[in-house]
């Protein structure tokens, strides 16, 4: 089935150079553990004060995919913010997104400095760019996103580029 | 943890990885990383979207590449850079095998930036096509990755 996603397609494109509220988190030793378990991690630096000190580190790193991995470092959506195809978390919840089925594409991470258990960061995501483009399942809109993660002192820990896919 | 086995250099593969995700793998990560989206556990709804299961999430896709490229070369080793795109859906269930290839060395102080063309297939099909870089540090292996 072919859908018109005309209106969707023109409601991200007046968003196009905005940004999103900026999120505020702190990379707490359970949370860390938690990703790096779900993701299969098992080096010890993850779980081990004393292997991320033998390692170098001056505390617990997180897995270098985590900053960009998790869409809501609050208390999260309410039950009634949630979009149908269950979306609708923090790091998105802003965008024009509705009547859209979602997935990620790819993205492309510049990792600028490592990311330790108790830093606290800001996330702040930016509209770059949508595109239409016609894919095996009809049309679709390429929607590209950057978010830029920096720590208390203002230092970039993350840029993160990513592609999600609207059907 | 594996170590360097051989300076890296162009064309050198990288020990190839298998992942076997499960929906309970799915689940915790989606949990982990607070993704609501029902393609990665509600079944009923990912066969609605097209899909023939539960979807393995980008991000997860992204630490695979990640874990093969830094197992690779050690603790001696960071990651400074990672792209990826999502070519075909994997599902749970589905045995992923994560290879690379170095496609360029350089150096950068005591160091070096060694660049892995990565790709993940499900049996021949590929699924995820990626990037890494990352600063392998020969000389000083398990000692200030950090720094």
């Amino acid at each position: 089935m072919t859908r018109d996603l005309a209106p969707q397609l023109a409601a991200l494109q007046a968003a196009v150079g905005l940004s999103g509220p900026v999120l505020e988190g702190v990379l707490d030793q359970r949370s860390v553990e938690r990703f790096a378990r779900a993701s299969g991690e098992t080096d010890p630096v993850y779980f081990s004060d004393q292997a991320a000190r033998a390692a170098g580190f001056a505390a617990r790193p997180a897995p270098p995919l985590m900053l960009s991995s998790v869409l809501d470092w609050g208390g999260g959506p309410t039950l009634d913010q949630l979009r149908p195809d269950g979306s609708g978390a923090g790091k998105e919840r802003w965008l024009p997104l509705a009547g859209l089925r979602l997935m990620g594409g790819g993205q492309s991470l510049e990792l600028h400095r490592p990311a330790l258990v108790e830093t606290a960061f800001t996330a702040t995501t930016t509209l770059r760019e949508v595109e239409q483009k016609t894919g095996g399942l009809g049309p679709l809109l390429l929607i590209v996103l950057v978010t830029s993660f920096h720590d208390a002192a203002g230092e970039l820990l993350l840029t993160c580029t990513e592609t999600l896919i609207g059907r | 943890m594996s170590s360097i086995v051989a300076e890296p250099h162009v064309g050198m593969r990288i020990p190839a990885q298998l992942r076997e995700t499960t929906s309970a793998q799915l689940f915790l990560f989606s949990a982990a990383t607070a993704n609501p989206h029902r393609i990665h556990y509600d079944l009923p709804y990912a066969r609605d979207e097209g899909f023939d299961g539960v979807v393995v999430q980008s991000h997860l896709h992204a630490c695979f590449l990640a874990d093969a490229a830094l197992q690779a070369f050690g603790p001696g080793s960071a990651l400074r850079s990672l792209s990826w795109q999502n070519r075909a859906p994997a599902y749970a269930g589905d045995a992923l095998v994560i290879t690379g290839e170095v496609t360029a060395v350089r150096p950068e102080g005591d160091s070096l930036l060694v660049t892995i063309s990565l790709e993940e297939h499900r049996d021949a099909e590929l699924c995820v096509r990626g990037e890494a870089t990352m600063c392998v540090a020969p000389k000083q292996q398990g000692k200030a990755r950090n720094s």
